[in-house]
């Protein structure tokens, strides 16, 4: 089986290279001990926090690099509006109920009708007669529950469940409905099912999830909030329908919402229509590790330069929270920061490689040719991704430390594969990644 | 100067990391391996088989196969395994195809106890990568096992060394 076991901190390299693996997300119980709080995004979610409780049915994108942290700072904001009461709160992961290939906006109202719903039945909230009579037709109205309850592929234990009398307040209609969330659009056949019978019936859907916002604020006093994870996740051009042509789609139902959204489609010319549909945009920073090489007064290159250092001791904390500090060279450490950008999941990427490279030369602590050796690895991969057309590129956002946003001009692709990095030091700039600086 | 053609022989420093990291990753690791001739994955796989006393499942992809992570859901969930992938496809649609599986179904990781090992030809890594920049960011390590010479088999080799043992005679 999948580990799903709680991380405990590595004292031996070996256990360091699991504990490094860049595809693992933090759970809520890891948070605690694993989650490294930083100033700017602790502010960023409380501000997200207070707006949420303050502002019913508004929509927030929330954006980032890649491996900036998106996930898990989903993960802290549901912990956080969880604690602070008030707020209903829906996690909602797109990743794992639809097919990131051909995601629809109607899928993931349909999805988010269906995660509230289920919210309903896991806190055992017991819905008035008319939302549930409600519920019921429209349940029945919807083929699809014909198409799974006839599907061959249909579980033994869905099959049971939907069976069984007791089923409480949620109706034979209902639960199978739920039963569907499972494979909401991984199947083509349910996939099509779902958008055939949803399309001219959006107009309900958008009315039972307001009937259930309305219905779980009747029952607890707290207004529902959905967080939905993974719609940063698709290809640029998926995302760019869902926001940009269905933005109206995904800002309709009336509950807040907060989706994952890629940092790509932020600098891209379709991003100020996108904005017309969402209340804010949040960006999660990366670490500020490198300062920009600007004409300022030396008292703010000092505190540039202070602020750097506070970004790589917060990238050092993200390792040495999971790993001791004490696997790693000081300097090693701090070389993994500074070549990995600003990015968390890099750094974790090559503190693995590093931690791979030491066990190899039977040593107990890794070292800086451990790090030389896990950094040139990653540029070797680098010299073999970049086109001779896209290095040239990189030569001009060295330089210029921009870039620009039409998407023909290919510099948005280079944003996409991490190669330029994008900075906030008060406003916004560019540059390239450390580890490719030395293919230039 | 008398140059000796040697058979291709493995980068065993290079097997070393890429055996220690599979050996010590929990779940779902992914890593990318570029070679140049199918021998490179074959001297690969018989040392990794040697060491671990396993064999390896190796999966081809090409036209009939081309999502890289769809074999590895149909193996059981125990015991743990390393799982040999191979892009055989074109350079073109098919690669295409395998990156745009490969990037929206990379989330599949994270459900299944196997390492996975993605292996590539230079071009077709540089493409996929560059299509599939997603599922490549979640790569928790990165290989090289590029053979210098082209494999040769013993009589050609013993002919070869003749043929340069007469030539600096001469």
């Amino acid at each position: 089986m999948p580990d799903t076991s709680e991380m405990q901190i590595a004292t031996t390299l070996r256990q360091a290279i699991p504990n490094l693996d860049p595809t693992r997300s933090l759970q809520i119980s890891e948070l605690e001990r694993f989650y490294e709080d930083r100033v700017e995004v602790t502010e960023l979610l409380k501000r997200m926090e207070v707006e949420l409780q303050v502002q019913n049915n508004c929509k927030f994108l929330l954006t980032g690099h890649r491996g900036a942290g998106k996930s898990s700072a989903l993960t802290k904001l549901e912990q956080m509006l969880e604690i602070g009461n008030g707020l209903w709160v829906v996690p909602i992961s797109i990743l794992d109920k639809l097919n990131l290939s051909d995601v629809d906006s109607k899928d993931i109202i349909f999805l988010m009708a269906l995660e509230i719903l289920e919210q309903c039945k896991k806190h055992n909230l017991k819905l008035s007669k008319a939302v549930q009579l409600r519920l019921e037709t429209w349940s029945n109205e919807i083929e699809i529950v014909k198409t799974i309850g006839e599907s061959a592929q249909m579980s033994a234990e869905t099959k049971a469940e939907i069976s069984t009398p007791s089923l409480g307040w949620l109706t034979l209609p209902v639960k199978a409905l739920l039963s569907v969330g499972g494979r909401v659009g991984k199947e083509t056949e349910t996939r099509e099912a779902i958008r055939k019978t949803i399309k001219p019936a959006f107009s309900e859907l958008l009315a039972i999830i307001d009937d259930l916002q309305q219905e779980i604020f009747r029952l607890t006093q707290k207004q529902v909030v959905c967080l939905v994870d993974g719609t940063d996740k698709t290809t640029i051009e998926i995302a760019e329908t869902l926001f940009y042509k269905n933005g109206a789609d995904l800002s309709a139902p009336q509950v807040s919402v907060v989706y994952t959204f890629p940092v790509a489609l932020q600098s891209s010319q379709e991003f100020n229509q996108i904005t017309a549909y969402f209340n804010d945009t949040f960006v999660l920073p990366n670490f500020k590790i490198q300062a920009q090489q600007h004409q300022s007064t030396q008292a703010e290159k000092d505190a540039e330069l202070e602020h750097c250092k506070h970004g790589i001791e917060g990238l050092q904390h993200i390792i040495t929270r999971r790993v001791q500090a004490n696997l790693f060279n000081p300097v090693a450490l701090k070389d993994i920061c500074q070549a990995s950008g600003g990015i968390p999941r890099i750094a974790l990427q090559l503190a693995k490689a590093a931690c791979v490279n030491a066990v190899v030369r039977q040593d107990t602590q890794v070292n800086t040719d451990d790090v030389a050796r896990a950094i040139t690895r990653e540029r070797q991969a680098f010299q073999k991704m970049l086109t001779y057309a896209q290095l040239e590129l990189l030569q001009d956002v060295r330089t210029k430390k921009t870039i620009d946003t039409d998407p023909e001009k290919g510099y948005l692709q280079l944003l996409h594969n991490l190669s330029v990095i994008e900075y906030v030091n008060g406003k916004v700039w560019y540059d390239v990644h450390p580890i490719v600086h030395d293919l230039l | 100067m008398n140059t000796v053609l040697e058979p291709s022989t493995l980068e065993t420093s290079e097997l070393d990391h890429l055996a220690v990291q599979l050996e010590y990753s929990n779940t779902g690791s992914l890593t990318f391996c570029i070679y140049r001739i199918m021998n490179d994955i074959q001297e690969v796989q018989n040392a990794l088989e040697q060491r671990w006393k396993t064999k390896i499942p190796r999966f081809i992809l090409n036209s009939q196969q081309l999502n890289p992570l769809r074999p590895v859901l149909d193996l059981p969930l125990e015991p743990k395994q390393t799982v040999f992938m191979i892009y055989q496809g074109n350079l073109q649609e098919e690669l295409s195809q395998a990156a745009g599986y490969a990037n929206v179904q990379r989330e599949i990781l994270n459900t299944i106890p196997h390492n996975v090992v993605l292996w590539f030809g230079e071009e077709a890594f540089a493409r996929f990568a560059r299509q599939a920049p997603d599922f490549w960011a979640w790569h928790g390590g990165y290989y090289e096992f590029l053979s210098q010479t082209q494999p040769f088999t013993a009589p050609i080799l013993e002919k070869l060394r003749e043929l340069e043992a007469a030539k600096s005679d001469s």
